[in-house]
């Protein structure tokens, strides 16, 4: 699923999350750790879902729990990365 | 990384979920580290974990060290040998959680360590004391109860058997120290301060999606956003493995005889069929694929 668009990315972060939280969808910008609807280590699984689904590397400069943080983070980064990631 | 902390080399045996932990977390501290198993395949696998858990960790709390990747495995021996730990100042024994594998184990340790060579028994409930008979450097072996995933945790339960030593405790404590991480010591009883309460809590929230079907995520909101907890009684129990969360209350229920540590039917038939949490990929939860071995 190389260069989704943003609205793509969304609803593809949003129904990976629900398979985690089942107490709704979270607000694009709520901070989903600090609402404890996931624990941090989510953020790790998160990862390599991302990498996998759009076919990014995400690198260790990228490795900020705040990159990780709210949907809307997380689509600005796997953006970011497909813009960047060549022969995806 | 100086030279001094080079020099320093900790041995880990068993390369199962936490002892791999520890073994990061000693290396991203900068240790050398011996990390033994007997499975070959298992060791592989943990290179991978290794890489995954030095990378990661400075993310997950930023006051970690970064160490490259290269660095960390090169500081690493991963072997099947019990006499690579002969070069080591301390080790920490992280096997199954069963009396018959952890004894063998300890006699075997105990011919191959140099004298003065202390072990930390990384246990959930076994006693420090009954181990350390097996071995005759009782003075030196001391409980370190390491929670998962260790690099992430500021502190340990520390047992302290009838025979450890004052000067074993205040090793263990230098090198908690060097790992930033303090310790909380408590008596050698069977499933110590934490899990005999804690597997209490597991098993108990077990019994409430089993009789009541309850989700498991329902019951788990209940902990983090009523009592504030970082993590579930159900998400603590699948990081921990369900397996280790069986043995330890069967182990709590053989020292007590207590009912209330009956292990749940439910919990049992997970474990039957490799249900055991996030090492299997699925436990009350789906996790990402697991790493092909």
């Amino acid at each position: 699923m190389a260069h989704a668009d943003r609205e793509e990315i969304i609803q593809v972060v949003l129904d990976y999350l629900a398979q985690y939280d089942t107490s709704g969808t979270p607000g694009l910008d709520e901070d989903l750790f600090e609402s404890g609807r996931v624990n941090s280590l989510f953020s790790i699984q998160l990862v390599g879902f991302l990498e996998n689904t759009f076919r990014i590397k995400i690198t260790v400069t990228d490795l900020d729990l705040q990159n990780f943080a709210t949907v809307n983070r997380v689509a600005d980064l796997v953006l970011a990365k497909s813009a960047t990631t060549t022969g995806a | 990384m100086s030279e001094s902390s080079a020099a320093r080399t900790i041995g880990v045996v068993g390369a199962g979920g936490i002892g791999l932990s520890v073994a990061a977390d000693f290396v991203i501290h900068g240790f050398g580290v011996v990390l033994v198993d007997i499975d070959e395949s298992r060791l592989e696998k943990s290179r991978d974990e290794l890489s995954r858990a030095v990378l990661y960790g400075p993310m997950l709390r930023t006051a970690l060290p970064r160490v490259p990747v290269e660095e960390a495995l090169a500081r690493t021996v991963f072997t099947t040998r019990l006499e690579a730990l002969a070069s080591c100042e301390f080790v920490v024994e992280n096997v199954t959680e069963s009396w018959d594998v952890k004894r063998g184990l300890y006699r075997e340790l105990d011919a191959v360590l140099p004298p003065g060579v202390g072990i930390g028994v990384n246990t959930s409930s076994i006693s420090i004391g009954r181990l350390a008979a097996e071995t005759t450097r009782a003075p030196d072996v001391i409980g370190i109860h390491f929670m998962n995933p260790s690099y992430l945790k500021d502190a340990v339960e520390i047992m302290r058997g009838a025979e450890t030593s004052d000067a074993c405790l205040a090793r263990v404590s230098g090198i908690l120290e060097a790992l930033g991480k303090s310790a909380v010591v408590v008596g050698d009883f069977p499933g110590f301060v934490s899990n005999r309460i804690s597997h209490l809590f597991f098993n108990e929230a077990i019994r409430v999606v089993e009789e009541q079907g309850v989700e498991p995520a329902t019951v788990d909101a209940v902990f983090k956003k009523c009592f504030g907890h970082r993590m579930g009684p159900l998400e603590t129990a699948d990081l921990i493995g369900l397996d280790t969360v069986a043995l330890t209350l069967d182990h709590l229920y053989d020292s007590y005889g207590d009912e209330k540590f009956r292990c749940a039917e439910l919990l049992r038939s997970m474990v039957k069929t490799q249900r055991l949490g996030r090492k299997t990929g699925h436990g009350f939860y789906q996790y990402g694929p697991v790493q092909p071995s």
